[in-house]
């Protein structure tokens, strides 16, 4: 039997980022998570969207297990199983049994699967008919059932069979061989990662390492009897970072070819959102929880201390290094991101991308700006929902962000600044 | 006073099956006070050396109804409690929290 406690995420401090099977992790929560999915699935009449939301995930699971079964020497089905489902409850997916999974065939019930959990006591009902919330869970998962039996990627299928969303008491996915193997590559890992030094910036007492090896000491641990992660208000997942990246490529490569080219700054506009809506639930989680009290509070004397601290704070929850370029001001920010997860992800594809710069990080960056600055998150308690989220971006934005250099345009970094817009 | 009253109560967010609120104290909680709030609450008292030396204390309630947290230096506290139960739990860890600094 292997424990949770045994899956341990590798951080590689000067990349930022935290390794497991050779694939970068990053911390997001369920808001940003089903944003991004919603956004995606909403495409499903315009191209078959399942197919990116799975098969990316195949591609991923299949490629982190077999690094991880020849990392470990296991060639054992039950102790192949075993590290499966210890890894999935490690990134917060939930609990899961692989018993009743064989070599050609299988069935996995769970009555806790994160993206399922989550919708279902936190949005409106779902539509009665459509398909289930938990693409991520099946595609991963297909990817590691071939890789437990040394099955070529892409030749089990799957489809979801019950969901919490659905009124079912579990989410349920079916596994089986297929005649054809889908059209899948397998994961570019760890990919065009760069190096960098954690930067110090002169002008504030925000300290950037203890910060980062504070957070890192975290014990982010998964609930006993759910799997998933309860934390800085909000239920965090430990998922492969180039799962996010590739599924947005993925989404805009195919509206793209779908639509023309007139419908990108409608999909770059919502997945600049994702990242806004990210920065405000999870980094405003954090902003208000009792380890900023801890960690970083104590040195936040200024506004703009806020803005440092949770820069400080990327590194450790495997989303790249932030260098700021200038102090930021209520006017705007410039930073220059290094092994910004999402563009090392796209920057290795083996083929073309479409994205030309992350619009992940422009609505980070947008977000977090907002946060101090429009919300006040630094003098005053703010209570996140929806009424606060309207108050503040009902007329659009308060920042706007352009990348002056991208790494995805063939430059040697990534430099993003934001201004303010009202 | 309502015991209510007593402190300063803000609700952060309501997330999934959760309530999320932060109580302003007077001043940190001590040791003891934990002890006798997990005492009083039947809850599991962990607390957590951070790498850059401060300490964390969290109050596990038993059966998944929540948890309360708070950095060893400072008087908030952060306190997650089950939807469902939220109101009664709150009422109840606020009379707690008055009884056991008026000690």
């Amino acid at each position: 039997m292997i424990r949770i406690e045994e899956v341990r995420f590798s951080a590689r401090l000067d990349r930022g980022s935290l390794i497991l099977g050779g694939e970068p992790h990053v911390v997001h929560c369920h808001y940003y998570n089903h944003f991004l999915q919603t956004s995606i699935e909403d495409a499903d009449g315009i191209y078959p969207a399942e197919s990116v939301l799975v098969g990316t995930a195949q591609e991923i699971g299949h490629s982190q297990f077999r690094n991880l079964f020849q990392e470990k020497g296991l060639r054992d089905e039950s102790a192949r199983k075993a590290l499966v489902e210890a890894v999935y409850t490690a990134l917060g997916m939930g609990k899961i049994s692989l018993e009743k999974v064989r070599a050609g065939r299988g069935e996995i019930t769970t009555p806790y699967e994160h993206y399922a959990y989550t919708y279902a006591v936190t949005f409106p009902p779902r539509p009665k008919g459509k398909r289930g919330v938990a693409y991520f869970s099946q595609g991963y998962l297909a990817g590691a059932i071939e890789a437990i039996y040394d099955l070529p990627l892409g030749s089990m299928g799957s489809r979801q069979t019950a969901c919490l969303t659905q009124g079912d008491p579990y989410v349920r996915w079916e596994f089986f061989r297929l005649d054809q193997p889908l059209p899948l590559q397998p994961s570019v890992g760890e990919g065009q990662f760069q190096t960098a030094s954690l930067p110090q910036p002169q002008d504030t007492r925000v300290p950037f390492q203890p910060i980062r090896d504070a957070v890192l000491g975290l014990p982010l641990n998964p609930d006993p009897e759910t799997g998933l992660i309860e934390a800085f208000d909000v239920v965090l997942t430990r998922l492969p970072g180039n799962y996010y990246s590739l599924i947005s490529e993925r989404h805009y490569q195919h509206m793209l070819s779908a639509v023309g080219p007139d419908v990108a700054p409608l999909v770059l506009d919502m997945l600049i959102e994702s990242g806004h809506v990210c920065a405000f639930n999870t980094l405003g989680g954090i902003m208000s929880s009792a380890e900023w009290d801890a960690v970083v509070r104590p040195y936040l004397d200024m506004p703009e201390d806020w803005l440092y601290g949770i820069i400080a704070i990327m590194p450790a929850i495997g989303w790249g290094i932030v260098e700021p370029l200038r102090r930021p001001s209520p006017e705007g920010w410039r930073v220059a991101l290094h092994n910004w997860y999402e563009s090392t992800a796209i920057a290795s594809l083996p083929n073309d991308h479409a994205l030309t710069h992350s619009p992940f990080a422009e609505g980070i960056l947008n977000g977090i700006l907002a946060l101090v600055y429009k919300a006040g998150i630094h003098e005053k308690k703010l209570t996140f929902d929806g009424a606060l989220y309207k108050s503040l971006f009902q007329t659009g934005r308060a920042y706007e962000s352009k990348f002056l250099q991208s790494r995805l345009q063939g430059d040697t970094a990534d430099m993003v600044e934001a201004n303010v817009l009202h | 006073m309502s015991s209510t009253e007593a402190f300063s109560v803000h609700l952060v967010r309501e997330c999934a099956h959760r309530v999320k609120y932060t109580i302003d104290l007077p001043k940190p909680l001590s040791l003891p006070q934990y002890h006798k709030l997990a005492q009083q609450f039947s809850a599991q008292l962990t607390d957590a050396w951070l790498p850059d030396g401060h300490l964390l204390f969290h109050l596990r309630l038993p059966e998944g109804k929540g948890t309360l947290s708070s950095s060893a230096t400072t008087p908030t506290l952060h306190v997650v409690l089950s939807k469902k139960e939220a109101a009664a739990l709150l009422q109840a860890i606020l009379e707690a929290l008055q009884a056991a600094l008026s000690e």
